[in-house]
């Protein structure tokens, strides 16, 4: 039992939307893992939001039993992950729960900003990684070029590389079976003291907190007591399983094994994400190498649209983080909104999830906030604060100066694309360090870019400018002082401090111009006129005016049926209802979002 | 008060593009759908049945024959619909009697039968004088027929007519609303009702906006084509009781002022809506369904509410204060039993102060400013 040759634990990275799930449903296919009713399209991303959208989010973990052309059974243990930049910590975590690594580039698309990255991640783990070209069914597909791509960015020889189309399924064989004979066998000690690694952990309603792990050493199984390395404290084993994918309860689990732990654990928070398992009647002293805790990056207030809905938002998040530790909450108050939260988020996707998670799954009819980074600010007095939200800067006579995050994008773009792309950076307050060619049709711009600047559009107008060609991923370098100022925007003469933003001197008339002009257009007109001004320090530097209603009357003859023009009237004030009133302005949820999306096109 | 009655004619010749009430097509086009083989008798007899079924005695103060177009029913149908109405209904108390009148299905028998019937006040559909709005709206008449049946009707002895006018057509410019207003008073009809084009859902008009084949009007197109018509029709000796309509003085449609102020009516027909002691009812939409049910001996309801008595105040005050003399606070005691201050205080006083609500004398009524937001007002106090 304790031979664990059988074992190949592996999971797909590669860029956004390159195949890696595609490739997954091809493999379970070849394994017949799933019942033939039961297959669909993507079938790991089983969140309805992955299925909307089309994309993976969380990283999915399944076992499959593959019959190799050697006649023996082999268990692949294959963790599916997103190739989205906000998630790649999620790559991390799978990649620590693996020996190997499946690397699927596009062919018609060739390495990208993700492809990079995630290759870096996977050596730095000294993982075995085996390149595979997908869509090759593709007419634009390249398959000399994009090898060629490989070896010379990715220093891994072309002639690895395996050619799949896994939409069609062909090739898929001789995947299997590099799999078997590339990819090590776990090395891990049956014996030994139990060490498994928590690499996930998600809530179930039921069944309460599911723990995902890779058992390294030792074995496991229902009823044993456990303890977490970090905390000391003890559980007890409900039950083991692996992923088929669906949850499937198996007596042990021993080293090499990728599968889930149910124990008596309450809470989520309980469990921290890259901590050691151990057994606590014969502990390991000797944990595992963890990950490092993931910090988010982008900030940004939740609100109920009805202040009375704060308690039912507080529960809901508290919900979803059990299922989400990468996201961060805090109570916090705003003049406008009232009572919310300030939440922090890995990215602008990640944020948007959440927010769509919180509407839809918990059906609260929220608010968010202008997204911001953390700043350090510096006052006269010596002291140093992080501010996350601007409404929060202190006043200006104390503040010494003001620092932002900023970080190194790397953009890959092919060469036509480069003088737009270079003129967003500099939109941007970016700076070019320096351009590496990466074949005879692309480059890879290497810049130094604030945060805060990259939040909001710049992936879509990168996306935009390059007809979508051009991809990016970035890592942050710290933080650098600039010439920051918090601007308020003033709606009829009251600051709604929920639009406050921080931004840079030089581009604030700018952006308060832009602003003023995207609330005149989103706030309906109300029974009186009302004035939109963009200030900084109670200076005015842009305004609009958005003019009384001028009209609203049906002049329609209803003739005797006077329910029906009850209801139109009670619809009208239910939409009002469903507006946020900031002193005697009715400003429509989508004010908020609109505010976010209004930058510079 | 007395309470009214209305009578649904569901026939017309042709359906305009922009009608959602409810009404068969007749005419013009070939394979008729299902509900016209129904046919007028049909549609008598389940009247009649209907009509039985009216609370005995059943002395209304005003009658209203409306549609669809009551002039669409055939000489000796429409005959026929006025003795029921002669049979069923006792109508010694009726002060009002009103027959809504196509200009396009008018002729000199029919409208005799009218008048002799009792009728004495009609409602001529005009809606504009123009023949490119005509076409468009798909009306079947064209400007030279309005002025034919008014003469007509006037000639015959009616002295309280009144004409509809359909403003905020697209492209339609402020000249030919100006000369729709004009003939319209040239002819001097006792009362004009003024209906801002609408477009429903459902209708053929929505479509074609759907489409992007039209445009609606602007906001602020319709204001200035609104203005224009009251002061036109003001100065043509016309007052303006409620917000699209305009009478001589005593000339007030006293069935719809019904509708406005909270009062009781009944409805026959397809389609017709009621307002009696205290729930609202409409009696099935559509002609089949409608007159399987009085077959059956039950009754054609589609739909019934009672509102809590508090929102049915609120409904009533929104409604009357449609009036531009607004809602006196007695009788708005006396209708609901209760104050309006002690319903939407509270908001009546904000509204006061944007300046679109006055309340003075015991009086609750809409500014001149309030009548352009009318509809923004009334939502803050539903
Ligand atoms: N023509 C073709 N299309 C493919 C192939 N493999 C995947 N696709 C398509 O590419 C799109 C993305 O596929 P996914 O499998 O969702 O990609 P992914 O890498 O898992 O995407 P993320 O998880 O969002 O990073 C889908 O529309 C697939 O149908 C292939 O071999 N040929
Ligand atoms: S004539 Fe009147 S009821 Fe008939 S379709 Fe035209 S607008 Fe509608
Ligand atoms: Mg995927």
């Amino acid at each position: 039992m304790s031979d664990l040759s059988h074992i190949r634990n592996f999971c797909i990275i590669a860029h956004i939307d390159h195949g890696k799930s595609t490739l997954a449903d091809r493999m379970l296919d070849v394994t017949k893992s799933i019942e033939v009713r039961d297959r669909r399209e993507q079938l790991l991303d089983s969140m309805d939001l992955e299925r909307e959208r089309g994309i993976t989010i969380k990283a999915h973990p399944v076992t499959m039993k593959y019959t190799a052309q050697d006649g023996r059974d082999y268990r692949f243990n294959l963790i599916d992950t997103p190739g989205h930049v906000d998630f790649s910590y999620e790559v991390s975590r799978s990649l620590a729960a693996c020996e190997g690594a499946l690397l699927v580039v596009d062919a018609a698309q060739g390495v990208e900003a993700q492809t990079v990255a995630n290759t870096h991640l996977a050596i730095e783990q000294g993982l075995q990684i085996i390149p595979v070209l997908n869509k090759i069914d593709l007419p634009s597909a390249d398959v000399e070029e994009v090898s060629r791509q490989i070896e010379e960015i990715l220093t891994i020889p072309m002639d690895d590389c395996l050619k799949v189309s896994a939409k069609t399924g062909s090739g898929i064989d001789p995947v299997m079976e590099a799999i078997v004979q590339q990819i090590s066998p776990p090395r891990g000690e049956v014996d030994a003291s139990l060490r498994a690694l928590v690499f996930d952990s998600t809530y179930d309603a039921y069944r309460g907190v599911i723990t995902y792990v890779r058992v390294v050493d030792g074995a496991l199984g229902k009823g044993d007591k456990i303890r977490l390395l970090s905390t000391g404290k003890d559980y007890e084993v409900k039950e083991t399983g692996i992923f088929t994918p669906k949850p499937l309860a198996v007596d042990r689990m021993q080293a090499g094994d990728v599968g889930y732990i149910i124990g008596n654990i309450k809470d989520t928070s309980e469990i921290k994400i890259g901590d050691t398992i151990t057994k606590a009647d014969r502990p390991s002293k000797d944990p595992l190498p963890g990950f490092k805790q993931v910090q988010p990056m982008v900030f940004s207030g939740i609100y109920p649209v009805n202040t009375a809905d704060y308690e039912k938002l507080k529960a809901s998040l508290d919900k979803l983080i059990l299922n989400d530790s990468s996201f961060h909450y805090q109570a916090e108050s705003s003049v406008a909104l009232g009572l919310g939260f300030r939440c922090g988020f890995l990215g602008l996707l990640h944020m948007e999830i959440i927010q769509e998670r919180l509407r839809r799954e918990y059906d609260m009819d929220i608010i968010t906030t202008y997204p911001g980074v953390i700043y350090q600010v510096h006052l006269t007095n010596g002291e140093m604060i992080e501010v996350d939200n601007p409404a929060h800067l202190p006043d200006v006579t104390e503040i010494d100066h003001i620092e932002e995050p900023r970080v190194n994008a790397y953009i890959i773009s092919p060469n036509e694309y480069i003088g737009d792309i270079m003129q967003l950076i500099m939109d941007k307050r970016g700076e070019l360090e320096k351009t590496d060619t990466i074949d005879s049709r692309r480059v890879m711009l290497t810049c130094n870019i604030p945060l805060n600047e990259i939040l909001i559009d710049f992936h879509d107008r990168l996306k935009s400018v390059s007809r979508g060609y051009a991809s990016m991923d970035y890592e942050h370098i710290g933080y650098y002082e600039d010439h920051l100022v918090k601007m308020d925007i003033l709606v009829h003469g009251e600051v709604v401090d929920a639009f406050s933003s921080m931004v840079h001197r030089d581009k604030a008339v700018d952006r308060g111009r832009q602003m003023c002009k995207a609330l005149k257009d989103v706030i309906p007109p109300q029974l009186f006129a009302v004035p939109i001004q963009a200030a900084i320090q109670r200076q005015i530097i842009a305004r609009e005016t958005i003019r009384a209603l001028r009209k609203d009357v049906t002049a329609k003859c209803y003739g005797g049926d006077i329910t029906r023009k009850r209801k139109l009237l009670e619809r009208q004030k239910e939409g009002k209802k469903r507006m946020k009133q900031i002193g005697k302005v009715s400003i429509p949820q989508e004010a908020f979002i609109t505010v976010l999306k209004s930058t510079n096109q | 008060m007395a309470p009214g009655l209305y009578v649904h004619v569901p026939f017309c010749v042709r359906k305009c593009i922009y009608c959602d009430f409810y009404s068969v097509e007749t005419g013009l086009r070939s394979g008729q759908p299902a509900d016209v083989r129904v046919g007028q008798d049909h549609f008598l007899e389940a009247l009649e049945l209907e009509f039985q079924r009216l609370p005995t005695p059943f002395s209304p103060g005003t009658i209203f024959i409306g549609g669809g177009t009551p002039t669409e029913l055939s000489d000796s149908n429409l005959e026929r619909l006025f003795e029921l109405i002669h049979t069923y209904i006792d109508v010694r108390q009726v002060s009002e009697w009103t027959c809504e009148i196509n200009p396009g299905t008018l002729t000199a028998a029919k409208a005799q039968l009218v008048r002799e019937s009792g009728v004495n006040r009609v409602s001529l559909g005009a809606q504009s004088f123009d023949a490119r709005n005509l076409e468009f709206l798909g009306r079947i008449h064209g400007p030279d027929d309005i002025a034919s049946a008014f003469h007509l009707l006037r000639d015959i002895g009616f002295d309280n007519i009144n004409l509809d006018l359909i403003y905020g057509i697209p492209q339609a410019s402020l000249e030919s609303v100006v000369g729709d207003i004009e003939q319209i008073c040239a002819l001097d009809p006792e009362h004009v009702s003024c209906y801002c084009l609408t477009f429903e859902e459902g209708t053929p008009l929505m479509g074609m906006k759907r489409r992007g084949e039209v445009t609606e009007t602007d906001d602020d197109t319709e204001l200035d084509q609104y203005k224009v018509i009251r002061q036109t029709v003001e100065q043509a000796g016309h007052e303006q009781y409620e917000l699209s309509n305009f009478s001589k003085p005593n000339r007030r449609c006293a069935h719809n002022v019904l509708y406005w102020t909270g009062g009781d009516y009944l409805g026959c027909g397809p389609a017709a809506h009621s307002h009696w002691q205290g729930s609202r009812k409409a009696n099935h939409r559509r002609l089949s369904p409608w007159s399987q049910a009085l077959q059956a001996g039950k009754p054609p309801l589609q739909f019934e509410e009672r509102l809590e008595p508090e929102a049915k105040a609120r409904e009533i005050l929104v409604n009357w204060l449609r009036l531009i003399d607004g809602v006196p606070r007695s009788a708005f005691k006396a209708v609901t039993g209760y104050d309006w201050t002690d319903l939407v205080g509270t908001e009546i006083e904000e509204l006061v102060c944007l300046g679109v609500l006055l309340e003075e004398q015991d009086c609750l009524r809409l500014t001149n400013a309030g009548l352009f937001v009318s509809d923004r007002v009334f939502a803050e106090l539903i």
